[in-house]
């Protein structure tokens, strides 16, 4: 193993605890690690609320620096209370910046990768879709965005949002389901506006 | 459409996350916003101490000013009448400040200067913006031509998983350093007014950060030190992003005698540093083999400094700028 992996097993060692505590006294690397470990989560899930990349990015400094702030004060009990703290700066900033609930239409598809892109259909299914999760419920909604664009597994969900993972599991359940009916719905009124 | 395939649909979209370069970029603007709460919450006590009363009191009766004046001067910037009076009450809060507590607040004085340089750029509607510097093409030279985005993104990107302390704190710019400059002036053509506002703050800033640097020295207060060093850079970040079509003449004579400036090449970038008396003069990183991406022409002739823009250079000579590097004893 060179030194390069050492460095980066170095980091995957170190616990979140850990390095919670450290940045709690002061110590930037730590808080820097605790950044390089928790960037790509938060801001995928800031940028599917944002829809946009740079306000993304704003958002994304602010709440790093509000957490250096809050580990002033902040008492360490679990990661899950962590999380949660955490996922409570996000949504505070979200709210400050949007107080408007916007649509899923005005994402900016440049921020977006498919798997498939040029096929049209699917592309077509993609826009679609996107409006469809703006009509779920709000926390139906954020299960769906932190699983499958922050990539966190339903027990991390759980963590973030406050409820078991149980819970989280049913609530994405229950995303699919309302997303089919959506996507349903949408298709009929569609072919019978063709049939006419 | 079937569960199955609706998860398959999700599973094919991706967020495009931060790119290497996006995330040094975050981590400094992280870092400075740290420095600020750190400074803002260490020097709240020394700051705290002293009423509001006795500061316009003796603000006052020293200046022979109403308690408005006062109040108009704390949002005071270089170049405004006011300023002397915001900076005799620092002088005066550092006078009845323990010796102990008065680095906390000369650094805290520091983040000032820096705010002040880029208070007044944006005032001048200078400033750095995310957007410019998402759109802002990335050419990197090299032995072997130009680097296209993609690879500098890996470059970096593997500069980071390096084992290198200075990565961790997020201090080392890499090779993004030679990026164009991301810059947004609005398309506005810089006044004289602002242009003597900034060449003023910058010269004040400087010369502030240089004669701090120097007192901590003296006292090996090593962390104190780094703290200056790392406001340097910011300073050298507001001075990169100056127009390239006007050139700056900053007026270095208020520093004190032992303190100078130097303007040196490194990682491919010219930047400004203070030299002061007991600090091992930096080298120049500039060798004959590798000429560095510049933006800007920097100079230090008789007591000042001159930032001139590339594209003065460009019209003045026809070439591109080329690296200088003097020294002021």
């Amino acid at each position: 193993m060179n030194s390069r992996d050492n460095k980066v097993s170095l980091i995957e060692e170190k616990t979140l605890k850990s390095l919670i505590i450290s940045s709690k006294e002061g110590d930037e690397q730590a808080f820097h690690l605790l950044y390089s470990r928790l960037n790509d989560p938060f801001f995928k899930y800031i940028l599917s609320r944002t829809k946009d990349r740079d306000d993304a990015t704003d958002i994304l400094q602010e709440v790093f620096i509000d957490l250096w702030k809050a580990f002033q004060t902040f008492q360490y009990n679990s990661d899950a209370q962590f999380y949660g703290f955490t996922f409570t700066i996000i949504k505070r900033k979200l709210e400050k910046h949007y107080k408007r609930p916007r649509s899923y239409d005005e994402l900016d598809e440049n921020s977006l990768e498919f798997s498939y892109s040029d096929d049209a259909e699917h592309r077509d299914d993609v826009r679609v879709l996107m409006e469809a999760i703006g009509g779920l419920k709000e926390r139906d909604r954020t299960v769906l965005e932190l699983h499958y664009w922050s990539g966190l597994t339903f027990g991390e969900i759980g963590k973030m949002i406050n409820d078991k993972e149980t819970t989280v599991k049913v609530r994405h359940h229950r995303a699919l389901k309302l997303l089919e009916e959506l996507l349903s719905n949408k298709n009929k009124k569609t072919n019978k506006k063709n049939d006419r | 459409m079937t569960d199955k395939k609706l998860q398959t649909l999700l599973k094919s979209i991706h967020i495009k996350p931060l790119t290497a370069e996006e995330k040094i970029r975050a981590w400094d603007q992280i870092r400075f916003g740290m420095a600020q709460s750190t400074a803002a919450i260490t020097s709240k006590y020394t700051r705290e101490t002293i009423s509001p009363f006795k500061k316009w009191a003796y603000v006052a009766v020293v200046f022979g000013l109403t308690t408005s004046t006062v109040f108009a001067a704390e949002s005071s910037k270089p170049g405004d009448l006011l300023y002397p009076v915001d900076r005799a009450w620092e002088n005066f809060e550092l006078s009845v400040t323990p010796t102990s507590q008065q680095n906390t607040l000369k650094k805290q004085f520091a983040l000032e200067r820096v705010e002040e340089v880029r208070d007044i750029l944006k005032e001048a509607g200078i400033q750095r913006t995310a957007t410019s510097i998402k759109k802002a093409s990335l050419v990197l030279t090299s032995e072997k031509g130009s680097i296209t985005n993609t690879s500098i993104s890996k470059a970096v990107l593997e500069e980071i998983a390096k084992p290198n302390i200075e990565k961790i704190n997020g201090t080392a710019t890499s090779e993004e350093t030679s990026t164009t400059t991301a810059t947004s002036t609005e398309d506005k053509t810089l006044s004289n007014d602002s242009k003597k506002r900034i060449e003023t703050a910058l010269g004040t800033a400087l010369s502030y950060l240089g004669e701090t640097k120097e007192e901590m020295l003296k006292q090996g207060d090593k962390e104190s030190v780094s703290y200056i060093d790392f406001m340097f850079e910011q300073l050298n970040g507001q001075i990169e992003i100056l127009p390239d079509d006007v050139t700056f003449n900053i007026d270095l004579t208020q520093s004190k005698e032992n303190v100078g400036f130097e303007v040196v090449s490194k990682d491919n970038k010219t930047i400004i540093q203070a030299t002061v008396s007991k600090e091992p003069k930096a080298t120049s990183t500039e060798t004959e083999d590798t000429e560095p991406v510049l933006t800007k022409k920097i100079e230090i002739k008789d007591n000042s400094l001159s930032i001139v823009g590339k594209n003065v250079i460009e019209e003045s000579t026809g070439t591109k700028p080329a690296t200088t590097t003097k020294t002021e004893d």
